[in-house]
């Protein structure tokens, strides 16, 4: 197995997870004029939270397709220089 | 006090319900990449690997939380709406303390009119009985005509006063009803966000592979504990249906009901989830039931350390697991035997010599804590003891379970009637029927 079908599969994934990765957010909503609702309180304070948390997940998923690329990179780099030996060898 | 506009909460819920699909589906396809890239067998290296492990064991159960979270809150937030029109269908807007001041004004109003009207009829009592030379001064039918048109009238005010009190109490009806609706997705919500927050500082380290210690893992493997939890909580209560009860309601019951109620539990723990006590992490678990009330299960070792070897530690484990796994079947063909300790009572029952199950409520404690359980104790070789169990305690000082105050306002009913029905008795016959008798509102 060449390390080029390696770099191949993981630039795909990554692009993949990009795409997703980066639009992994929910918007928010408009509050309702509710007070003293304490179901309601609640269900408005854990889809804040989920909003506030899918900001910061999106941040992580970009981050991690980066890496994947970084790796392919890498693969790729050592691909070539494998690629050189032989040829000077 | 509660003040809510019907219409933009449900639109709100609808809305967030949109946004939580679209979420969802959105992590499903990111869950399905990452599944994809981790089983791909082409892509190998340490930096690869190290990236699978990460992907496996911690983007995946994250993934899943949020999936499964949105599930939840999409299923809370339509239960909230549907007890919005179960309780206010025919209301715009609840606003408490206009309903209240209205109420109060028109229950002042009220009884005002009503001492007029018993001051007419009292006075339309005395023209009657009077001389006949004084009682022709007075147009007495007139009188009465407007004496039934006053009683008509309180009669609408008392319904537009019945409607007020009415809805003002269904405020305290739709608040305990609703007390618990997001109970799950907050479980789930708390144990995502450290899970995401962690992810966000996981670093790289210089041989290409995440530096991820075991205890930080543990965030993630909570995330698959609260989701189990839900499970069991969402099971027990489609299981026990109408009598499922919430903390409050459980420690109001009779001992003898809350011996009841715990073999009832007892039987579909064991029935759905045999091996509760040890599937979860670790030590003692705790589910969040119903306001106020938890699930509890684990094992307590009593041994002495230097003469109980593990091995008979763990064959006393897996005896108790085994007897809790056919509960049914192992305590239901026993003769349970009474007991009552004055701190508890319930019911034991001699599986053999070493080993005994029990179903127990505690009566009284100083830690403020209602508690039923049900287990098995067995004798290790040297005295020790190993007991695995289950139950449920009744919290009255987690806040945050806590079920909502009741309201505080005390609306009073139609308690008395002034009107002199006798004195109609007498004055029927010569005006009439007699108007509508009236309550009055104190």
């Amino acid at each position: 197995m060449g390390l080029k079908s390696s770099i191949s599969e993981a630039l795909k994934i990554k692009k993949i997870i990009q795409e997703q990765g980066n639009d992994v957010t929910i918007i928010s909503v408009s509050k309702a004029n509710a007070q003293g609702v304490e179901a309601h309180t609640t269900g408005e304070g854990i889809y804040d939270t989920l909003v506030t948390n899918m900001q910061m997940y999106s941040e992580c998923i970009a981050r991690d397709a980066k890496y994947i690329a970084d790796v392919a990179w890498g693969f790729d780099q050592l691909d070539q220089e494998i690629g050189n030996q032989h040829r000077s060898s | 006090m509660v003040k809510l506009t019907i219409g933009s909460v449900k639109s709100e819920l609808q809305m967030m319900n949109i946004n939580l699909t679209g979420l969802k589906s959105k992590t499903q396809t990111l869950k399905n990449r990452f599944t994809q890239f981790s089983s791909n067998q082409e892509l190998t290296g340490t930096a690869y690997n190290s990236h699978k492990d990460y992907i496996e064991n911690m983007q995946n159960p994250t993934a899943d939380g949020i999936n499964q979270l949105c599930d939840i809150m999409i299923t809370s937030n339509n239960e909230y709406s549907s007890a919005l029109d179960e309780y206010f269908g025919d209301v715009h807007e609840i606003d408490e303390a206009k309903w209240r001041t209205e109420y109060e004004g028109l229950v002042a109003n009220y009884n005002s009119l009503n001492g007029y009207f018993n001051w007419f009829m009292e006075f339309l009592g005395r023209i009657s009985g009077a001389a006949a030379g004084i009682k022709e001064h007075y147009d007495i039918h007139g009188m009465l005509r407007t004496a039934n048109s006053l009683g008509e009238q309180l009669e609408l005010i008392r319904e537009d006063i019945e409607w007020y009190r009415e809805h003002i109490e269904k405020i305290g009806e739709l608040l305990s009803a609703t007390s618990g609706i997001y109970i799950h997705a907050n479980m789930l919500s708390e144990a995502i966000g450290p899970a995401i927050s962690l992810l966000g500082k996981i670093s790289v380290g210089a041989d290409g592979g995440y530096n991820v210690c075991a205890v930080n893992r543990k965030v993630f493997q909570d995330i698959q504990n609260a989701k189990i939890m839900i499970e069991v909580s969402q099971k027990l209560q489609s299981e026990l249906g109408d009598d499922y009860l919430s903390g409050e309601a459980f420690a109001a019951l009779e001992s003898d009901e809350q011996i009841k109620y715990i073999s009832r539990l007892a039987e579909v723990v064991q029935k759905y989830f045999p091996s509760l006590s040890s599937d979860l992490a670790e030590g003692m678990i705790e589910i969040p039931l119903a306001p106020g009330l938890y699930l509890y299960a684990g094992e307590s070792i009593a041994v002495d350390v230097e003469t109980d070897s593990p091995a008979t530690l763990k064959i006393a484990v897996g005896k108790n697991k085994e007897i809790l796994t056919n509960w049914e079947v192992n305590v239901g063909n026993i003769r349970g035997e009474n007991f009552d300790d004055g701190w508890s009572v319930g019911h034991t029952y001699k599986i053999d010599d070493k080993s005994t199950a029990y179903i127990k409520v505690e009566l009284g404690s100083l830690t403020n804590e209602v508690k039923g359980e049900w287990g098995v104790e067995t004798k290790v070789d040297n005295g020790g003891m190993v007991t695995t169990k289950c139950g449920i305690k009744v919290k009255n000082s987690d806040e945050q379970w806590q079920t909502v105050p009741a309201a505080d306002f005390q609306l009073n009913g139609v308690d008395n009637i002034k009107f002199d029905s006798e004195l109609w008795e007498y004055l029927g016959p010569i005006f009439g029927p007699a108007p509508s008798p009236v309550p009055v509102f104190g």
